[in-house]
């Protein structure tokens, strides 16, 4: 094959994937909830971003302001040390977000890489990983995590990484199945004669046709990731830092709850983690209506 | 068409009530290919020599209209308008007669039919007209019955042979729940026995192991065997009227034998009209007595069978009949043409003939006046309005020219 | 353990001996063989926290309360669930059904311990219309029962265990609603658009036989099953909501567990939550078996597919 050959395919490539973008930002924007869902994480992306020079966490803790009711100077009001709640909401997303993006990242490479290794290699190995992948869809998430988290001191990313390898098996047989399918396709043995690599097999023929099972596991994955994280955080069971989840853990723990002017306190935290996942579910349901669009026309004779 | 008395004897009937090709029906594909070129000897005949040749020229008189359809407009809410599915139909059926609907697929055959039990989908919109149906009293108007009144037409009076025949059962309950579920619907405290003996009997006709089947789910059965028994389920209330919806499609050649065969039996042995719903030629060829051609949802030309076949009067019915390798089969591969284009975006309103821009004989006229159904002869009508350029199908010659 | 507790090597080893009742001596394989045989037949060894306390035992007195407060739920939230599913399906053209459908998809995204705060919130702690008490007064809610009570206080004891289980179960139930909503929702609409209903419209039959013969059996299927594989779910999904109301279940006892580093405790509830699981996808799986002719013929092999 000449260069220029290459680049053209390249280009071609590129193409493709804008014309995907396109077509996706066009389908998101046309489902109203998908555009809500878009704006809604796209303002927690930004102001995480921006946070740390807007709004940085107070430090100091001001016994004279603990627990106050939202005003002017305090948004959301203060803790039970006298600091700005609203800051440390703007500034509690961006590890958690940071850390879904790294679970799902990870889960999705775990499962495209298996998903079309194991339908190429079959045999016995194919049915091995059919077979583990079965029994791991059994395994309790969040007890196990909990149970290993009594075990092992867990840091987030470790944690990423778990989550990570406990969660690649739904993807797997996603990928897969479609492998599969794609296999007695013609232009898979096309690219075949061509001798082309494995690795190009995988990336460039294969992975454009799965772009639905992808973007959905990874809005999906960051979902389960958030809750994990979120949950831990909550009974304690994870290194303390700034995110929401430890805010709950806090307000619980100082007994924010029995303190009426203290609401505000567990409230906040708890609503940005569900206006998260909300934005992030809304999303998921914009990308399936946008790959699956039997669901979306109305059926006419 | 409701003058009963006249007697344009172009286009003849069989005195016999049977089209000429059911007489001896063939069994092997070189009998058929042997005696369609017989046949079209023999149109050819009648045709060239109007008095001469085999065909007595006999008007049928004594026809009783049972339903009548009258300017049917029907049109579904879609995403992106308003697409017209029957646009403008009229059309009858008679007593005991049997009237094929023909046409390419999305022409709204089938929204026609399930119309006439208002059973079509929830976004579909009767825009105007009416279903005057003659049942055993007076005259109804099927459109405006309410819910009850229509449960009790259907399938006493009207029954219906899905398409997805291999879907049409419930899964979880066994075939003889249907039967008795069906007939309990219309006649309530009957015991099972008496509807089972009934049903047994059907399916003993349909050629079936009635004991095994009704007691089966329908996943147990074969495709044909489904297709059967939803046939004799439709008519164990001895309904007037039986639509059938593309009926053999989705079943292999030997299996639509069989059922086609099953069909003409009782056909003979049973009073009822049939409406045949296909796109296979040959099958209404072989049980239609009358032939309605539709295109983009409107009834191009209805006439009865033999005319349509051997002397259509619109070019789309031609064209039909012309890519249709067994009717035309002797002139092999030369004679077969396909109909070029595709057909209208339903959702546009169309201010011309709709066949207009496919049409091989379109003059101006077409392109700017919608043609309305014109008799042309005796119990043949056509939208057409150069109509009289449409060769016969005998004619080679024409068929090179179109091309 | 050894680093954690301060003990000796031999200690150690005295104790895990104890706790497990193993011949540390023996091969690995056979501690191995003998620690499976023993956990198969229901013993796990003992509490490291409080020795001489059979972890089964433990488990035992806790799970009673799990599966009262989550089965409860669940069942409630199935049954409410598939009603306004069903509404919503058959009902496409009311004002209410967007209400339903846009209610259930939010409810069923929203993590449920985060339902439980806000259930807190809303009912026990901020005070409405004036009042100078919460709805809820939820100090006297939390744990499973007012301490002191038993069944020797008969019907008060039962009100008192339901008091208690309130916002447990009201919690796990407004956690699966939504789910079910949808899942229901699905399943009848496209058990709706099949031939058979369509047909069994054209046949005449009464609406309300169409309905509850055609409709709702065949919509049921793949709720059964999912509810059979939701009761796997019964242990494992009660950890933070126990540890919220501090409602002393399972998942209440192995957090305990896991801060005290009780390994015993740890295994043996995590060993009972996923057999839980493994046991409810067989269960699934039968109860498929049962409900659909299609795979009960399958499986007796005389399937005759054209």
């Amino acid at each position: 094959m000449t260069k220029t050959n290459q680049e053209s395919k390249i280009l071609t490539g590129k193409d493709y994937w804008l014309k995907k973008l396109k077509n996706a930002f066009r389908v998101i924007t046309s489902d109203k909830i998908g555009l809500i869902g878009f704006f809604l994480l796209l303002i927690i992306i930004v102001i995480s971003l921006l946070a740390p020079y807007v709004f940085p966490l107070d430090t100091r803790s001001d016994p004279t302001k603990i627990f106050q009711p939202p005003s002017e100077d305090h948004l959301l009001g203060t803790d039970h040390m006298g600091r700005d709640i609203w800051a440390q909401i703007a500034n509690g997303g961006r590890n958690l977000l940071l850390l879904a993006v790294i679970t799902a990242v990870i889960s999705i490479l775990i499962g495209i890489v298996l998903g079309t290794i194991s339908p190429l290699i079959g045999g016995k190995f194919d049915e091995v990983l059919l077979f583990l992948a079965d029994v791991w869809l059994t395994i309790p998430r969040f007890p196990l995590l909990v149970v290993l988290s009594g075990f092992f001191r867990l840091s987030s990313l470790v944690l990423a990484l778990i989550l990570a390898i406990l969660s690649w098996a739904g993807l797997y047989r996603n990928i897969r199945s479609e492998v599969l399918s794609l296999k007695e396709r013609d232009y898979l043995e096309a690219a075949e004669m061509l001798d082309l690599s494995m690795f190009h097999l995988i990336f460039k023929e294969i992975t454009p046709n799965m772009m639905s099972f992808i973007s959905l596991n990874f809005t999906l994955m960051m979902r389960h990731a958030i809750y994990a994280q979120v949950g831990l955080f909550f009974l304690g069971l994870l290194p303390m830092e700034v995110n929401w989840g430890v805010m709950l853990n806090i307000a619980w723990a100082q007994g924010a709850i029995y303190h009426p002017d203290a609401t505000m306190f567990i409230l906040a935290p708890a609503m940005a983690i569900s206006l998260l996942i909300l934005s992030l579910v809304w999303i998921n349901r914009a990308l399936e209506n946008l790959f699956n669009p039997a669901l979306r026309t109305d059926k006419s004779d | 068409m409701t003058d009963k008395n006249s007697n344009t004897n172009y286009y003849s009937r069989p005195g016999n009530n049977r089209d000429p090709i059911n007489n001896d029906r063939p069994d092997t594909a070189d009998e058929i290919k042997e005696q369609t070129e017989a046949q079209k000897v023999k149109s050819e005949s009648a045709v060239a020599d109007l008095d001469g040749g085999d065909l007595k020229i006999n008007p049928k008189t004594d026809r009783n209209k049972l339903m009548e359809v009258k300017n049917l407009h029907i049109a579904y809410n879609t995403d992106r308008g308003k697409l017209h599915a029957v646009n403008g139909v009229d059309f009858s059926i008679y007593n005991n007669e049997t009237t094929a609907v023909i046409g390419e697929s999305g022409c709204g055959k089938t929204t026609l039919c399930l119309a006439l039990l208002k059973l079509t989908e929830k976004n579909a919109r009767y825009l105007s007209g009416e279903i005057i149906y003659q049942g055993d009293e007076q005259e109804k108007n099927i459109l405006k019955l309410d819910e009850g009144e229509l449960r009790k037409l259907r399938w006493s009076d009207i029954s219906l042979v899905f398409q997805a025949s291999q879907s049409v059962f419930n899964p979880v309950i066994k075939i003889k729940e249907h039967f008795i579920d069906t007939v309990r619907a219309h006649q309530r405290g009957l015991s099972a026995k008496k509807i089972l003996k009934r049903a047994r009997n059907l399916l003993e006709q349909m050629q079936l192991d009635a004991d095994r089947v009704l007691s089966s789910y329908a996943h147990e059965l074969s495709g044909g065997m489904k297709q059967r028994t939803l046939i004799a389920l439709s008519f164990i209330l001895e309904p007037k009227i039986v639509i059938f919806d593309e009926p053999t499609t989705a079943l292999d050649v030997l299996t639509q034998r069989k059922i086609l065969d099953l069909l003409k039996t009782i056909k003979e042995k049973n009073d009822f009209s049939l409406i045949i719903i296909t796109h296979d030629l040959a099958i209404s060829a072989e049980l239609a007595d009358n032939v309605a051609t539709m295109y983009a949802g409107k009834i191009v030309e209805y006439g009865p069978v033999e005319s349509i076949y051997y002397q259509p009067r619109h070019p789309y019915s031609y064209g039909l009949i012309k890519a249709v390798p067994k009717i035309v089969a002797g002139e092999g591969e030369e004679g077969l043409t396909s109909i070029t284009g595709k057909p209208p975006d339903l959702i546009e309103i169309q201010e011309q003939c709709s066949f207009a821009p496919r049409c091989d004989f379109a003059s101006s006229k077409c392109y700017n006046t919608i043609p309305s159904l014109n008799n042309i002869a005796e119990g043949h009508q056509v939208a057409c309005f150069n109509y009289q350029e449409v060769p016969s199908i005998k004619d080679g010659s024409h068929v090179q020219n179109s091309d | 353990m050894i680093a954690q507790y301060g003990m000796s090597m031999s200690e150690a080893r005295a104790r895990a001996s104890a706790l497990y009742a193993l011949d540390l001596d023996a091969p690995l394989i056979q501690q191995y063989f003998s620690y499976m045989s023993r956990m198969i037949r229901g013993d796990m060894g003992q509490s490291i926290r409080s020795p001489g306390v059979r972890v089964s035992w433990i488990i035992l007195a806790r799970l009673p309360w799990t599966l009262f407060t989550v089965g409860t739920g669940l069942i409630l939230s199935c049954l409410i669930g598939v009603f306004l599913g069903t509404i919503s399906a058959f009902r496409r053209d009311k004002w209410y059904e967007p209400i339903i459908t846009g209610t259930s998809s939010i409810i069923s995204a929203i993590p449920d311990f985060l339902i439980g705060i806000f259930l807190i919130i809303i009912f026990g702690i901020i005070t409405w219309f004036g009042r100078s008490e919460p709805l809820i007064p939820i100090h006297s809610m939390r744990g499973t029962s007012t301490p002191g009570m038993s069944w020797d206080d008969g019907i008060f004891y039962l009100w008192d265990i339901l008091v208690h289980g309130f916002l447990p179960i009201t919690t796990y139930a407004l956690a699966q609603i939504g789910m079910w909503v949808l899942l229901m929702k699905g399943s009848t609409t496209s058990t709706l658009n099949k031939d058979y209903v369509r047909l069994a419209e054209a046949r005449g039959l009464k609406n309300s036989k169409i309905m509850s013969r055609y409709v709702s059996r065949n919509a049921l299927l793949p709720i059964a099953t999912e509810f059979a594989m939701r009761m796997g779910f019964i242990l494992g999904g009660s950890l933070i909501i126990e540890q919220l109301f501090v409602y002393e279940g399972l998942g209440l006892e192995l957090l305990n567990a896991v801060h005290n580093r009780d390994y015993p405790v740890m295994q043996g509830i995590f060993l009972v939550i996923t057999s839980c699981i493994v046991f409810a996808n067989l269960f699934a799986e039968l109860l498929y078996g049962i409900l659909d002719p299609r795979t009960r013929i399958r499986r007796s092999g005389s399937n005759d597919q054209n």
